[in-house]
């Protein structure tokens, strides 16, 4: 028994601090197949996002074409016919309005799914010294020799006496002397040996034609306790006191005397062992297992990047202008106009270019509504029209006065033979301009405050694709549909201020409030009273990072 | 970083930090898979696949007990599978042996010569004495992770031991001879 303890011994003891560094292309390669597998779940990942992104917008664009004012005028110009407006069907109007609101929030939610945030870069372990304390540079030096591989001198013999460690380096005498001492601070921490392996790839790299046992370094360490026990490796890093023995470094002659005294010391640490070890396999066998059974398990990987953000919003619009005034009529240059609040919905896009910017886009449907007060309305024979509006031909006849100025035109025309501004038919109202557009944003946004509250800094230009165009004489009693503005843009141009807030609820949702003013650049082909229009918007909604 | 933390964020898939672990413990794993494996080349490959392993697994080592000997042991069933799948398992003579008279000179034997030699073992034999001599797995733990008999596996040691000693003599008489020279 004791002869087959030999054989095993002499390799246990050899084998016992064996590291050998695997060549570079070996990272690589497992590298390249975890991009790989990423990649493959990445991108099915990014076509649902996709698609479900596309769907809501699709649901939001149907629902607004279909249901929204668009529509609603077109049963107003009917009922107009009949010359009055009931304030019911004006109601029913509005209702689909609202609806669509509240339906296109629901498909947002609907589609929103949650990835875990990325956690950014570690903090690379840094190597400070090679020499622990248990080496001093002295003994290594004079007892670490790097011996050629074909060199038949058997190493350990040479340096048991007073190494505690042998270091085995085929070839690479200079480079690898560093390297080796390195080796021997194998009780030094970990970090350390980040170090090691680090140099040790490098060094491969200037190695491509080296023999199969090249790069194998071995340092034996006798320490007895370890050697006879039968799991050195998974002992190696609870028994670091035994390290320092100075029985841990003499011969394996004296290795056998000590036999006895060891195998008591065995049984104990190899009960522990057997304990811990179970443990161990069982782990690691059920994870075979499943790496068998489940080879291709694709969904239960999350991807990293959190680049990308989603964010559906919503915004009250105020409409209105620098200088005041409309861009109607001349004559109506003096009268006061008010904005109504509108509303504005969409859906933006942004992507993280670093971790303050991020530059972003999207769609969202503005629509804008303003008042032009005190006029006065009549049909007339000879009426004129005003000059930003073209009439629709059922409403050629209806005349519109201000009624906040002495303007030349119902004075002229008053000399003549009906006296508009005495005449009862005249009534009072409101001119309506309601407009509608799709707004494309390109907006970068600046963090300022990136916490878990933030500030950031947007700004832009947006375009404006004009798609609802209107005019309207609202009276106490009527809403009547009296055309269309001629002078508009069909596209037109706006720059964006604003300032962002948004609050992160969980690591990809956050809150957003974005007040941001709109300033519009050539809204008009035909800017009859210098008109320059702006609106602001608080955008309010929700972001989702993936 | 405490290597807590380090498998904390290996466990989010980080490359940097997976990156990170693999160059702490490259070189103790790839010793594993050198014994194990028939030559370079293999072990090269069982250790690419065992790191996969280990990292595609990660959020299941539970902190209990220790990470290196988690990793090691999927080492070894990574080159163990190799085996098994390939089907390449000697059928060997499997009656016991007499135990062979073992004595070795109280030499050093350079350890890229004991690795050749445990490479150059049939495969089954190379396995069973890795697992028992170095690794110190019972010869029933052998048995199961092999589907192997007990038996078996300890005939299979007893003759792996046999060849290494015939060899690890062959060299320490050349070697004698070499300097008697």
């Amino acid at each position: 028994m004791k002869e087959k303890k030999k054989i095993d011994r002499l390799f246990q003891e050899s084998f016992k601090d064996f590291e050998a560094a695997p060549k570079s292309h070996v990272w690589k390669n497992i590298e390249q197949e975890l991009q790989k597998k990423k990649g493959k779940k990445v991108i099915p990942f990014w076509w649902y996002k996709a698609a479900g992104v596309a769907a809501v917008l699709a649901v939001i664009f149907l629902a607004a074409n279909f249901l929204l004012p668009s529509n609603n005028h077109n049963k107003v110009v009917n009922s107009k016919q009949n010359t009055t407006v009931t304030p019911k069907n004006i109601k029913k109007a509005n209702k689909p309005f609202t609806k669509t609101e509240s339906k296109s929030t629901n498909g947002t939610n609907t589609n929103e799914s949650y990835v875990n945030k990325e956690n950014t870069l570690t903090p690379i372990i840094k190597n400070n010294t090679l020499n622990s304390e248990k080496n001093t540079p002295f003994t290594t030096n004079n007892n670490v020799e790097p011996l050629v591989a074909n060199d038949k001198k058997p190493a350990i013999k040479a340096n048991s006496e007073s190494t505690d460690k042998t270091i085995y380096t085929p070839k690479n005498s200079g480079l690898s002397t560093s390297q080796s001492l390195a080796d021997t601070n194998k009780k030094s921490s970990v970090t350390e040996k980040a170090e090691v392996s680090k140099t040790q790839i490098e060094e491969e790299e200037e190695e491509n034609n080296s023999d199969v046992n090249k790069s194998l370094i071995a340092a034996s360490q006798t320490n007895e306790k370890k050697l006879a026990g039968k799991n050195n490796q998974i002992l190696t890093e609870g028994n670091k006191e035994n390290s320092n023995s100075s029985k841990g470094n003499s011969a394996i002659a004296s290795v056998e005397k000590n036999n006895s005294e060891e195998n008591i010391q065995q049984e104990d640490i190899l009960e522990e062992e057997i304990n811990h070890k179970k443990s161990l396999v069982e782990e690691a066998n059920k994870i075979e297992e499943e790496k068998l059974n489940e080879e291709d398990d694709d969904d239960d990987e999350e991807t990293n990047l959190s680049k990308w953000l989603i964010k559906p919003n919503v915004s009250p619009i105020y409409y209105s202008s620098l200088n005041g005034g409309n861009n109607i009529d001349q004559s109506l240059a003096s009268n006061s106009s008010e904005s109504n609040i509108t509303m504005a919905y969409g859906v933006n896009f942004a992507y993280a270019i670093s971790e303050k910017f991020k530059v972003r886009s999207g769609v969202s449907k503005v629509n804008m509504s303003y008042n032009v007060n005190n006029i006065a309305y009549s049909a007339g024979v000879n009426s004129i029209q005003l000059e930003g509006i073209t009439t629709s031909p059922a409403n050629e006849a209806i005349e519109i006065i201000s009624l906040d100025n002495s303007s030349p035109k119902p004075t002229t025309i008053s000399s003549g033979e009906f006296d508009r501004s005495t005449n009862s038919t005249f009534t009072e109202g409101a001119l309506n301009q309601q407009l509608g557009y799709l707004e494309v944003p390109v907006e970068i946004e600046y963090a300022l405050v990136d916490k878990r509250f933030g500030v950031n800094i947007i700004g832009g230009a947006s375009t404006l694709f004009l798609n609802n165009n209107d005019v309207y004489i609202d009276s106490q009693d009527s809403h009547l549909s009296l055309g269309e503005a001629n002078n508009l843009n069909k596209v037109s141009f706006t720059t964006n201020v604003g300032l962002g807030f948004d609050y992160s609820i969980s690591k990809s949702f956050d809150l957003n409030l974005e007040p941001t003013f709109k300033y519009q650049l050539n809204t008009y082909n035909n800017n009859i009273n210098n008109f320059k229009p702006y609106f602001f918007g608080v955008y309010t909604g929700f972001s989702f990072k993936f | 970083m405490s290597i807590e933390q380090l498998i904390q964020k290996c466990k989010k898939q980080d490359l940097k930090s997976q990156e990170q672990l693999y160059k702490l413990y490259a070189n103790k794993l790839f010793a594993v898979s050198l014994k194990y494996s028939r030559n370079y080349q293999e072990a090269e490959d069982n250790l690419q696949d065992a790191f996969l392993t280990i990292l595609q697994k990660i959020e299941q080592y539970k902190n209990t007990g220790s990470f290196e000997g988690w990793m090691k042991r999927i080492v070894i069933n990574t080159s163990l599978q190799r085996y098994r799948k390939q089907n390449v398992f000697q059928i060997i003579d499997e009656q016991a042996l007499e135990e062979p008279d073992i004595e070795i000179d109280e030499e050093q034997i350079p350890l890229p010569f004991l690795l050749q030699i445990i490479q150059d073992l049939p495969d089954r034999y190379r396995m069973v004495f890795n697992l028992y001599a170095l690794d110190g797995f019972s010869h029933k733990e052998i048995a199961e992770m092999m589907k192997i008999t007990v038996g078996t596996s300890k005939s299979n040691l007893a003759r792996a031991r046999l060849i290494l000693k015939i060899k690890v003599e062959e060299h320490s008489n050349k070697n004698n001879a070499s300097t008697a020279q």
